[in-house]
């Protein structure tokens, strides 16, 4: 693609400077006058009824301010159900839950005031497996789930533990099983595991004593941050302020309020400005987890490899309290056939309560453990059929005009291009080179699809000062995705300024327009959108003020390097030369204004899952890995990765460089390493030493590769979304290649060497018995 | 849930060298450098990721070296020479190894970035042409959750491109 000033460019970030010098302001780097410490007491019962909670010794500790109870904070929340208190009343239902919080001078005093707090309870049943909360007899961890209140997306089941439910029917899956000359059925499962954000969720609550609540917090959703306090407190939305600062890494555990009802309760109580900042073993032990799965798929495939039909049975493992469970249930379970297009679909999701950590979003909602399933069981019936998996997956990926499981015929697809692409780049046709002694070396593929679900609004407001300089009002949140790169791109590109003209404010809900939350990898796409019209509006009532002087009709003008200039370049005039001059004298601002909403999202059927416009768009995307496995000790080594993602177009190419790059570093460590352990519902491994992410001398070469065959018709310049998709199919894609070097499939996730070297062990023992 | 550290309310005064400059602090002998740093010298740019040195991110230079400032006492840092983030660029100009983090895309969410800067000026003070090996195992302990490392490591080896160019290079 061309014809684009800076659209695709490789430029700078716009926010690195203060990053780069220390000068960046996160949370925790505030202070406000008077600000105290708020810490959290938490549950040591996975489930229990509270039957006394003691803080009298606290309340006379010298620099302790405040101390909280279930009793002080009568307030539920819940986006989805409305099942979560913000301290635990009459039962805790997770190791960690808060029961009674401190604010106190500084952290040191208020931690020391908690080990005074003295709570009993009485033990109730708990259950810490979705396969057995699900049994009849299980303990019921919302006895009231019938009651909540509760969204549109969630179909619980009162009176179970199954807090939501979701299914797609398409065709006669029985049917098409029956035509099939072969059916392969597998489980796969994933365990719960953590962000980490290298930095932990903090929030500062203050009340002014005419009641209004302002909260600074590093949440990926200012807007509904604004509207869950609103409700759960009965405060009026024009009377509860968010203001977001930068944050350091979102991945959706900024969603849920992990610090600001606590902050909030503290403050209402002491009146004065309190910090709630985690350590990072709160982080591990109570803030929110992937949701843990287990997914059973069946499919029913020709002798020659054509796919007819496939049932997937998939349970994730929600924890304690439903969060964005529902929705993550939703959006991984509405693509969990892949990116294929079979005639005969059926899906049965379920989001099971468990007495664990909450789950929620971890970038992919859903669709890692879907993918994991799906492209693992792909790869292991193109095994048994004895053809090449990308042959495999070739011959019934989905392509443009193709029909996917909700039944809509899809557009602007380009993911049989990724899986040809991440083929060549691991070089899959080559021969391979000799394995090392006591290695064994291999290669796999694996592909994606994503939805990001939609509706959703998106509004930006651009200020162009008579500097030329825009200041551009978005409430869509910077995690470190690039987000304000994008925006600062498209305003750029519209008003022919250098992308460093254009300065992005940090969301605060007094003042940036409505952006509901940012998740679903839906910013560039709706933002971006947003950010467009409003620059096409400020471009509109500059072009008119230039026509004027230049004399000529408004319509024939260019934009470029700050200036407007006429179609054939003869006469321009600079934009700082147009406000604040002449005619224009007193006009010292424009205001454009921009608004997208992907309003033409279609509801799913509640009984089918059929839509013809189901998500507000698709995203697809191939990786392949080499790996070296160690045939004695069960490493696996990853050589090499290529990722092939189609953007539909990249709006800021350094940004989809670095999303790809790192998506898969993030991705890699999940794939070999990552679990969050428990013990009877206690998370046994709650630091970063014990809990190993990816270092710099574990990352292998990865190669990006960025697809832009198939343009989105309604993302901006054909733009899509891509900060979860780089971290789904990478699992697969190792876990298959670690079949092809030594024939083991492993099937849950980790992949350890343990897992690893005992599925050795065990098929070297089958073959020589 | 975590010990509480061991509380004192005997603090003592001490002389800070941070940055070149001297800071005269009164502070508590179980209190850590990070802390001292972001609490007591508004010096944010130091960040705390898990207080118990296992990211990096408060990572400082010690008489040169690179420390995490959460394992290190205030009292104890006061025989030696603290540089921190703030302390990297001079009389306005920054450092080479900013200027390449923000040019190669080093950068995303930038909680690693001031403790990646301070173990990479570490590395080039004392082997000017690394090896990308020895990029990656300088940042070994600075976890980079966004998974920037590859670009850390293209930025570094400019900057010491750069450095080896003379100061008058432009990156």
């Amino acid at each position: 693609m061309s014809g684009f000033n800076v659209i695709g460019t490789p430029l700078p970030r716009v926010d690195s400077r203060g990053k780069a010098t220390g000068e960046t302001r996160y949370i925790t780097d505030l202070s406000i006058p008077g600000m105290v410490h708020g810490k959290v007491f938490r549950s040591t019962h996975a489930h229990a009824r509270i039957t006394r909670v003691d803080v009298s010794a606290v309340e006379r500790m010298p620099g302790v301010v405040a101390v909280v109870t279930g009793k002080d904070a009568p307030y539920v929340y819940g986006r989805m159900v409305q099942d979560e208190p913000f301290i635990a009343r009459d039962v805790v239902r997770y190791i960690g839950e808060p029961v009674a919080a401190v604010a106190a001078v500084d952290e040191e005093t208020a931690e020391a005031a908690l080990e005074r707090i003295h709570v009993e309870y009485e033990p109730l049943p708990a259950v810490f497996d979705v396969e057995e909360a699900v049994r009849p007899d299980a303990p019921l961890i919302h006895p009231d789930l019938g009651s909540y209140h509760k969204g549109p997306v969630p179909v619980p089941v009162p009176g179970t533990n199954i807090c939501s439910t979701f299914k797609i029917r398409k065709g006669d899956v029985e049917a098409g099983f029956a035509q099939s000359d072969f059916v392969f059925e597998h489980r796969f499962t994933t365990p719960a595991i953590q962000h980490c954000y290298i930095e932990p969720c903090a929030a500062i609550a203050q009340v002014d004593p005419s009641g209004t609540l302002t909260v600074w917090s590093g949440t990926q959703g200012p807007h509904l941050l604004q509207q869950l306090l609103s409700a759960s407190l009965g405060i009026p939305l024009d009377k509860v302020r968010v203001i977001q600062p930068p944050y350091g890494g979102g991945f959706g555990g900024k969603v849920p309020m992990h610090v600001e009802p606590i902050a909030v309760v503290l403050a209402l109580k002491c009146r004065r400005p309190v910090r709630v900042a985690l350590n990072r073993e709160e982080e591990f032990s109570a803030a929110t987890t992937r949701h843990a799965s287990v997914v059973t798929i069946k499919t029913g495939v020709t002798r020659d490899g054509r796919i007819l039909a496939r049932k997937v049975d998939a349970v994730l493992d929600t924890g304690a309290y439903a969060r964005i469970g529902p929705l993550v249930l939703r959006n991984g379970s509405i693509a969990a056939s892949g990116p294929y297009d079979i005639p005969n679909v059926w899906i049965d999701g379920a989001c099971v309560y468990t007495n664990k950590v909450p789950a929620g979003a971890l970038r992919g909602f859903g669709t890692p453990q879907m993918t994991w399933a799906y492209e693992s069981h792909t790869d292991m019936i193109a095994h048994e059929l004895g053809l090449d998996p990308v042959e495999f997956r070739l011959k019934n990926v989905i392509r443009e005009g193709g029909e996917n499981a909700n039944g809509e015929k899809v557009k602007y697809v380009a993911v049989d291009r990724c899986i040809e692409l991440a083929a060549k780049e691991i070089g899959w046709n080559e021969p391979r080179a000799a394995s090392p002694p006591g290695k064994a070396r291999g290669r796999g593929i694996a592909s994606t699809v994503k939805a990001c679900a939609g509706p959703a609004q998106s509004i930006v407001v651009l200020r162009l000062n008579r500097n030329g300089r825009v200041r551009a009002l978005v409430s869509a949140s910077e995690m470190g995705q690039g987000l304000h790169t994008v925006v600062a791109h498209i305003v750029a590109e519209e008003l022919g300024l250098r992308v460093d003209d254009v300065q992005v404010t940090q969301p605060d809900t007094d003042f940036t327009p409505f952006d509901e939350l940012t998740t679903a990898s839906k910013a560039t796409f709706h933002t971006g959108n947003a950010a467009r019209a409003a620059a096409r509006d400020l471009r509109q009532q500059i072009a008119a003020m230039a026509a004027e002087q230049l004399g000529v009709p408004q319509d024939t003008l260019r934009f470029e390097g700050g200036r407007v200039l006429t179609e054939d370049g003869s006469a321009s005039i600079a934009i700082t030369d147009l406000l604040g001059k002449g005619k224009y004298r007193a006009s010292n601002e424009l205001v454009g204004r921009g608004m997208f909403t992907s309003d033409y999202v279609i509801p799913l059927d509640r009984e089918t899952g059929q839509s013809e416009a189901p998500v507000a768009f698709w995203m697809y995307a191939a990786q392949s890995a080499e790996v070296e496995v160690d045939l004695e000790t069960g490493d696996v080594k990853v050589l090499r990765m290529a990722a092939a993602h189609d953007v539909g177009q990249a709006i800021s190419r350094l940004g989809c460089e670095q999303q790809i790059q790192g998506g898969v570093v993030f991705a890699l460590g999940q794939s070999l390493w990552e679990q969050t352990m428990f013990r009877d519902g206690r998370v046994i491994n709650p630091t970063l030493l014990d809990y190993k992410i990816f270092t710099s001398v574990d990352t292998p070469e990865i190669v990006p590769v960025i697809v832009e065959d198939a343009p989105h018709g309604l993302g901006p310049y054909g733009a899509k979304g891509l900060g979860e998709i780089v971290t789904t199919p990478t699992a697969a894609a190792i876990a298959n290649a670690v079949y092809d070097a030594t024939g083991v499939r492993i099937t849950d996730l980790p992949l350890t060497s343990e897992k690893v070297r005992n599925a050795l062990k065990a098929a070297k023992t089958k073959t020589t018995t | 849930m975590r010990g509480v550290r061991y509380s004192s309310d005997s603090s003592t005064p001490v002389a800070l060298r941070v940055n070149g400059k001297t800071y005269e602090v009164s502070v508590k002998p179980n209190e850590t450098l990070l802390d001292v740093l972001r609490e007591k010298l508004g010096l944010t740019g130091t960040k705390k990721g898990c207080d118990l040195g296992d990211c990096g991110a408060c990572t400082v230079l010690l008489d040169g070296k690179p420390v995490n400032s959460c394992l290190v006492l205030a009292v104890d840092a006061a025989r030696g020479e603290v540089l921190t983030v703030e302390g990297l660029a001079e009389n306005g100009e920054l450092h080479p190894l900013q200027e390449a983090f923000i040019k190669y895309g080093a950068i995303q969410c930038g909680y690693c970035s001031p403790g990646m800067l301070m173990s990479l000026k570490a590395l080039l003070d004392r082997e000017p042409h690394p090896t990308r090996d020895q990029v990656m195992n300088a940042i070994a302990g600075n976890l980079c959750r966004c998974g920037g490392y590859h670009k850390i490591a293209d930025a570094a080896l400019a900057a010491s491109r750069a450095g080896n160019r003379g100061s008058d290079d432009r990156l």
